[in-house]
Parts: structure tokens; sequence; C-alpha cells
């Protein structure tokens, strides 16, 4: 087996926790490496709200969390603009909500930091005109979103600037023991199958809910909670303010404008481990979300429905409750050296994307004291890159060596809904470890507009052809796992205009271009 | 307003119905919204891939397939030689035999038993033979709807030696935008850029036979821009479709519509029907958007409004049904029978669609409507893009109608 290297640090997870942490320990000087046995923000930080929370949503139920929250949110503002909308946040009262929480939520937030103020149906409606009319309360709090794909990406490409080396696409499949003591991984590479081993005197486990598995494996238990949430996407930004529920968490009780459109959601599921990587979203869910996010936003009824989706929250379960709302969200770091005796091994758990970068400082500071290192953390106030080709950093493209010519070829568009150009889809593909369709659709957001890719996959295929990242019968059949992808979240939901739009594409991609066959002819090459 | 015949819908289907009731001496009204699968033209038909299975087998044992109630003895070689007058009309030659397939090229370099091909579009024949093994295939520079190294990937596979060329657009407000529409860039093409842009291929192209261009020209009518490339570059030019819409389709759309109103049609288009009266059994009269006080009174009417895409068929979270009529659907009720895994492997829905009799009356509570037809997509059983029948049933169902139209009245 080869060695790939000697490391201070090992971080197995490609979502915003890794990747913080990765960033962090590279920031501070130590020598990183990341695994990642997919591609980045797979997980549930890429299958959320999108929401930078205020805090509000905890503030009655789990004040600490609410603390945390409002204190990175502030933090997240100035170092990750480039990933932030500053929305704001309404949380109503409905005529069948008791108006007397409302009091209580206000007290908790002002506790927790958080500025809550309390404004009338009539301003409300001023603020968020699609806000359902029937309000008898709200409250103003200061939620924003942030896009989890480009704060991933930024904080790869910040780490890989400052020397972490770093690996999608590569699983965790074993560790190197000595006695009580993990010094280092055996990683396979799931594109070649080859395996190789990596050493460090510390392993970070923050593969969120996978992180239970990946600690089992490593010898030690920790008890986690894998909690559905099923999530809808609407075809256009119905709200520009975040409208919550003034009420204790529940189901479908969050909308969130994003970009061009708007989500509901979202729902709560205790499922068992097996089902982590399913991610499938029932006729149920579907009719959940739709009869109570139109209750924050009537609009939400009659507009359409771009696709489903679903992630599992990593709650670590010191509390086991019923419905997964109720444990604790604040985060878990811990050293298995203390508590179960295995030297070498740490785990950061729970937590939400909002809070990423505390934990982040969190498991790095007791990385630091396992290595007998004072180094001082500096995430809360080193911005992070931009990741956007057109926006020319020219200190970061020196060092990386991104040659971007102005050619015609270059500036051309390749997913029009959200102004993906070929640039962008090359700087990916270079830059930030893009290496198919849906992991580029992570990085640009290609193919996530109203279309739901009707075009753009093939000429992203094109482009990763051209760029001899894949061979012209790899990029096709790339294009049939992406245009099913789509599929995958359309299903759900696929009635009206949607169901149209996916008849469309089967038309277009089989009967127009015969797709399943040249997509065919490598899966029978790789059965051979 | 009274007319003979009315048609609802201006696909492929609606428009050889509307200008075959025409030229038969009908006076006819056609009611288009302007959505028709010919804009996604592949530069083929498809009537049926007999390599995979013999049509009277198939129907043997698919008896519910539209195709069932429409081909009869003798009828496929009848309709297919309609269908090649009529495009002639048009000025677009279509190559191919009833029966007997060839083989067109997509997009993607995949090939696709096609069974009439526009004669500008590079096919192989019946054998799967290629007659050209030296061939010039040129990309143009910013325009991503066409993508050449797939289609030289499945040339090259197949022993066809191929050169790729890119070549640059002439300088034109189009040439310095960074969206390159098919559509914009077909506008683009014409008299002095375009013999500039020939003049850019014969600039690089060597020795090859032939030059395969995207389907950016429209063909028909009175545009010549293919003779015009070959007389510049002097050897044969043929296309191969684009990935996108397709700029000879919606060419063939306008001079369907032309041809349609030059033999007398009335054309409604960017119209919908609003309201359809039924009694006894009937249609009475029909109401459209644009003139919703106007009953519109005909013999018969035709449905050739496609299927979910075209908007033939209305899919809500509930069921499916036919917005005009409400006439009966073949669907399963529960939604989650709807759908397969594989978006373009097998998909219940594509079956969907209104149930007919025999003459293809549609049904309404089982009892047939005897002066309304079904026509094209809307019609329930048939999976068009799997089965490579499209283009078939829409003008073979349109065909026999017409025909049925005038047999029996």
């Amino acid at each position: 087996m080869n060695n790939i290297g000697n490391y201070d640090v090992i971080v197995i997870g490609g979502g915003a926790t890794g990747a913080g942490t990765a960033r962090d320990c590279a920031l501070r000087g130590l020598k990183v490496l990341l695994v990642e046995r997919n591609d980045f923000a797979t997980g549930a930080t890429g299958r959320n709200h999108g929401l930078l929370h205020s805090g509000a949503r905890y503030a009655v139920t789990d004040i600490e969390s609410a603390t945390e929250c409002i204190t990175e949110n502030k933090i997240l503002r100035s170092v990750a603009a480039d990933c932030i909308e500053d929305t704001q946040g309404l949380f109503i009262t409905l005529p069948e909500d008791d108006l007397n929480y409302q009091e209580r939520f206000i007290d908790s937030c002002i506790q927790a930091g958080i500025s809550a103020q309390a404004i009338s149906p009539e301003e409300a409606l001023r603020m968020e005109p699609s806000v359902n009319p029937s309000l008898i309360g709200a409250v103003k709090v200061p939620d924003g979103t942030i896009d989890p794909f480009q704060l991933v990406s930024a904080n790869i490409l910040d780490a890989r600037l400052h020397g972490a080396k770093i690996l999608t696409y590569h699983k965790v499949v074993d560790f190197v023991r000595s006695g009580s003591r993990i010094e280092g991984v055996v990683l396979q590479d799931i594109l070649s199958g080859n395996r190789y081993a990596a050493y460090a005197p510390v392993t970070v486990n923050a593969a969120g809910i996978w992180g239970h598995l990946i600690a089992r494996d490593a010898g030690v238990e920790i008890g986690m909670l894998p909690a559905k949430g099923s999530l809808l996407v609407f075809g256009h930004r119905v709200n520009n303010v975040v409208i919550n529920r003034c009420r204790k968490p529940a189901d479908a009780d969050i909308l969130v404008p994003y970009d061009t459109v708007c989500l509901i959601g979202t729902t709560s599921d205790k499922i068992p481990f097996e089902d982590i990587d399913k991610n499938e979203v029932t006729t149920d869910d579907v009719d959940l979300l739709l009869s109570e996010g139109a209750k924050l936003a009537p609009a939400l009824a009659n507009t359409r429905i771009l696709r489903a989706y679903s992630g599992v929250r990593p709650l670590v379960t010191d509390n086991i409750d019923h419905s997964g709302r109720s444990a604790s969200h604040s985060i878990a770091c811990l050293d298995h050296a203390t508590r179960d005796g295995l030297e070498g091994f740490v785990t950061i758990a729970g937590g939400k994307l909002t809070t990423y970068r505390l934990m982040a400082e969190c498991i790095t500071d007791m990385i630091c004291r396992k290595l007998g290192k004072s180094l001082l953390c500096s995430t809360a106030t080193s911005p992070l890159p931009s990741t956007k080709a057109d926006k020319n950093n020219g200190s970061l493209r020196t060092k990386d060596k991104v040659f971007i010519s102005k050619s015609k070829n270059n500036s051309a568009l390749v997913c029009e809904c959200k102004r993906v150009s070929v640039e962008d889809v090359k700087y990916a593909i270079n830059n930030l470890c893009a290496t198919n369709l849906v992991d580029l659709r992570r990085r640009t957001r290609l193919g996530m507009g109203g279309c739901q890719s009707h075009f753009c996959a093939v000429r992203a295929a094109g482009v990763l052809t051209d760029n001899r990242t894949t061979t012209p019968q790899e990029s096709l059949s790339d294009v049939a796992s992406f245009v099913n992808e789509r599929w995958q979240g359309v299903r759900p939901i696929a009635w009206g205009n949607s169901l149209a739009g996916a008849q469309f594409t089967r038309w277009f991609y089989e009967g127009v271009c015969g797709l399943s066959e040249v997509a065919e002819t490598k899966q029978q090459e790789e059965k051979i | 307003m009274r007319f003979d015949n009315i048609v609802i819908g201006g696909g492929l289907s609606g428009m050889l119905a509307g200008i075959t009731l025409a030229c038969r001496g009908s006076k006819v009204a056609l009611i288009s919204s302007g959505k028709s699968a010919l804009h996604f033209f592949s530069g083929s038909l498809e009537l049926w891939h007999e390599g995979a299975i013999s049509l009277e087998r198939f129907l043997r044992e698919n008896p519910s397939h539209p195709y069932s109630k429409i081909i009869e003895e003798g009828s496929i070689e009848r309709y297919t030689s309609v269908v090649k007058d009529i495009f002639a009309r048009i000025g677009i030659t279509l190559q191919g035999k009833g029966r007997e397939n060839h083989w067109r090229m997509t997009p993607l370099g995949a090939l696709k038993p096609a069974w009439l091909t526009a004669k500008e579009y590079f096919t192989f024949d019946y054998a799967g033979e290629c007659r050209y093994h030296n061939v010039a295939l040129v990309g143009i520079e910013g325009y991503l709807d066409f993508q050449p190294e797939f289609i030289a990937d499945s040339l090259k596979r197949r022993d066809i030696n191929t050169h790729r060329y890119t070549v640059g657009l002439p300088t034109s407000p189009q040439s310095e935008r960074r969206d390159m529409h098919t559509l914009q860039l077909s506008h683009a093409l014409r008299g002095e850029i375009l013999i500039e842009f020939a003049h850019n291929i014969a600039n690089v192209i060597e020795d090859e036979e032939i030059v395969l261009l995207p389907a950016l020209f429209e063909l028909g009518g009175d545009n010549n821009a293919i003779a015009t490339i070959e007389s510049v570059v002097g050897r044969k030019v043929m296309m191969v479709p684009t990935l996108s819409v397709s700029a000879v389709g919606v060419g063939i759309q306008k001079l369907l519509i032309e041809e349609f109103k030059r033999v007398g049609g009335v054309f409604l288009g960017n119209d919908n029907v609003a309201k359809c009266s039924i009694e006894n059994e009937s249609v009475r009269c029909i109401y459209t958007s644009n003139n919703p006080e106007e009953e519109l009174v005909a013999e018969h009417y035709i449905l050739a409004t496609g299927s979910f895409f075209g908007g033939g068929l209305v899919a809500t979270n509930e069921d499916i049904y036919e917005p005009i009529a409400g006439v009966d659907i073949v669907a399963p009720a529960l939604r989650r029978e709807w759908y397969g895994d594989n978006i373009i492997g097998e998909q219940p829905f594509e079956r969907f669609g209104v149930a007919t009799d025999k003459s293809l009356h549609p049904l309404l509570y089982g009892t047939p409507i005897h002066n309304l037809y079904a026509i094209g997509r809307l019609l329930a059983g048939a999976d068009a893009v799997k089965e490579g029948c499209g283009g078939g049933i829409a003008a073979m169902s349109a065909l026999r109608v017409v025909d049925d139209i005038f047999n029996t009245h």
C-alpha cells in the first residue's frame, strides 16, 4: 500500500464542518489532509434550508444554541459576506397559535442576545407582502440565508491555499492503529479502487451522521440520531424575508427565500442508520410541506414546485427524544482519549450550518492541545476567498496559477438560469476539485434553476470532455446520471408544469439525443 | 362561425390533419397555442424500429397501442407518400421508405432508426453504412449547443475519418454575445454573413469529402443556406441536429402554417379552447380564449393537443385529465404509479392519454363522442420515445382520421 504522506491532522468529512476544520488547521499552520468519500457538501451541509439562523428559533427551547447562532451569525456576515444574503426574518403568530408564546419568545431572544422586535401585523405585511394576512402577531429578527455550497468551496479553496491537501472521492476504509492509538487512515480511491495509507497524530471525525459509523470503525460508540428532514423548492422567490412560525419548532414552519427561488421545510422523521443515504421524499412529506407552507405564505398553494429533497440531521443524543427535534442542537466536541481511552481520534458533531465555524474552532483548539501547540484561531476575522471565476481576486489567482483566457469560448454561458459560464465551469474543475456534473452543480449551481437542466448538463459535459477531465463516453454517462439526479428531486412533485418539464427532458435527451444508447455503452464496458 | 372541421392543436399531427382536410375541399379552422414538438425536430420522423420487433408481432401483443387502430393493409405506404407530398409542397425533401428504416445521427452521436429524414441531414443507410469516409466536423466558437466531440467520437468508433474544426462567427452583433442561441445564430447566418462564414469554413478544412455543420439553417421555402455554403466550400454539406430548440423545426412549423393558410385554412394562432360544449354525445360548439363570445361550430372536431408537454393532458397532485372535453383518460389513479426511476428509461406517464374507440373517437364515461377525434401524442397506449414512433403516430393518426371523415360522410 502506498503511503501518501505524514500530516499533523487528518480530517474525515467534506461538509461545512470538515472544510471549516481543514481551513482553521491550515490557517494555524498545521499540515492537513482532508478526505471525503463523495463530493463536498453532499450530506446535511447541502441538504438543509440554507438558513443563516439568528438563533431565534432555538431561543425558547435551547438558549445555548441560540447564543451560539447569533454570535456566529454576526461573524459570518463579516467573514463570509459573499455567501450570505441579509434577508431578515419574521416569526409570525397565526390565529391557531398561542399569542402568549410571543412574549416568552421575545424575552428568550433578548436573553440570548438576539435583537427581536415585535411589530404589528400591518407592518409585517408591509415588510413581507407574501405573509399570511391573517397573522395576529409578528417579531422581526436578524435571520439571513447562506449558500452552503459556496461556503464549503471557499473554505476548501482557502485551506488549499494554506497548504492543505484535499482528496474527494476517497473513502476511509480502515484505521492505522498502534495499541489503543489511531495513527492514520487507510483510504480507498473510489474512482480507481487504489488504496493508500496516510498518517497523522490526530484524526478528526467530522463526517456528520456518517460519523457514527466512522467512530464505530475506529472502535468507539457515539450516540447519534438520524432525523430526516424533507424540503420543497418553489419555482420563484415568493418571499424576500425568512418567514417562521412563532411557536415551538415543528414541521414545515420555515420559508426561506433563496436566490431566485424559495424553500419550505422541514419535516422531521427518525430513520434507521441503514437509510441515511437514501434521501427519499414521500408523497406524505410533500403534502404536509405544501399544506403547512401555505399557512406561512398562501401564494405557495399556487406556485410551481421545482423539486423536493431531504437531508439527515446529525444530532448527538445525550437525551434521546421521540421526534428528534428537541435533542440538543449544541456542539459535541469529543476527545476519545479521555472519553473512551482511544488516543489520536477526536469527533466534532452536532451543531448547525450557522455554527460550522465555531465547531471548527472548538475542534481545532482540541487538536492543538493534543499536539501540544499553542496556535491561535483567526477564522473569526479572516475573510473567506471568493470562489467565483468572474470575481477576479488577483492574489488568489496568482498563487493558484490559474490562467483564464478571454476567448469567446470561455465566456459563453453553460447554464442560463444560473448564469454559469464556461470559465466558471473550468475554474471549478481546475481549482475546486469538481470531477463530474453533479460536483459542478454544487460548485456553480448549474442545473438548479427553473428548467432543472434542459440543456446545461450536456453543455457542461462538453466542457468536461474538452478539458480532458472525462472521455466523451464517460461524459455522456455522466449526463445520464445528472438528469436522473435532477429527476429524483422532481419525481415527488411531478405534476403540472413539473411533469411537462420532465416529459420534455425525456423527449429531448432520450428521443432526440438517444442518451441511454450512448450512456449504456460505457456501463456495458464496465461490466466487461 | 361555422366550419366543416375544427382542428385543435398546431403540432405536426394537427397541421397535417388541417392541411389535408383543406386540400380536400373542407372548410377548416385550426386553433394553436403555439406549442409544438416540431420545435425540437431531430431532422427525422420515426415510424417503428423493425429491427427490434416487427410491427405486426408487436401489435398482436399490444392491441391497445394506437397503431393497432391506425394501421391497416397498405396504409403505411399510402400515408408515407402523403407526408412526403405535403413536405415537398413546403420545399422540404424527406427521404425514406415506408417500412425500411435508415439511421439518423443524434447530437450525442447515437444512431437511431428513422422513417423519413430531411435530405440535408447526415444519415446512415438501411444497413448502417455511411457513404462518406472522410468527414470535416465543424463547430462554432462560443456556441455550446453543438458539441462536436460526441459526434466525432461516434464517427471514429465507426471507422469514419473525422477532423474537428472550430470556426469563428463573422463579426456581427451576434458574435459579441455571451449566450449564442440557436435561433439567433440561425437568424444571423444569412446574406453576407453567411458567405463570410462559409469562407471561414473553406479556409480551415482540408481534403474531406463532406462538411458536417450544426443544423442552424432553415430548410424549405426560399431558404438556400446549405446550397450557398456548398458553393463556397466546393463539396457536400450536411447537418447534424443541435442540442437545443431546432432552427429547422421552427422553420418547418412556420412553413406548415403558411401552407395551411394557402390552401384555405383559417389559422387561429396564440389561442386555445376555453370551453367545449358537449350535448347528446357530441360536441355542439367550442369557444376560444381570444373570442370567448364567439361560438365555433363544426361537423367534426379533432383534438391534437399533445401530451403533458403540449397541454393536451394536465396532471395535478390528485389526478390527470383532458382539459378541453374532459374525456376519459387511461392512467392509474395513484400518483406513485405514474413514474419510473430512470427519466430516460421506462416512464408510465408517457403511455397515459385519452381512451378512444377503433375510429379514434374519444370516450366520455365510456361512450364515444361521434363527432370528436383524438390524434397524435394525446392517444393513450404508446411510449413514443422508447418505441420510436412519435412522428409515425402523429402523421398516421391524422391522415387516418381525415380518411375517416371523408369516407364516413
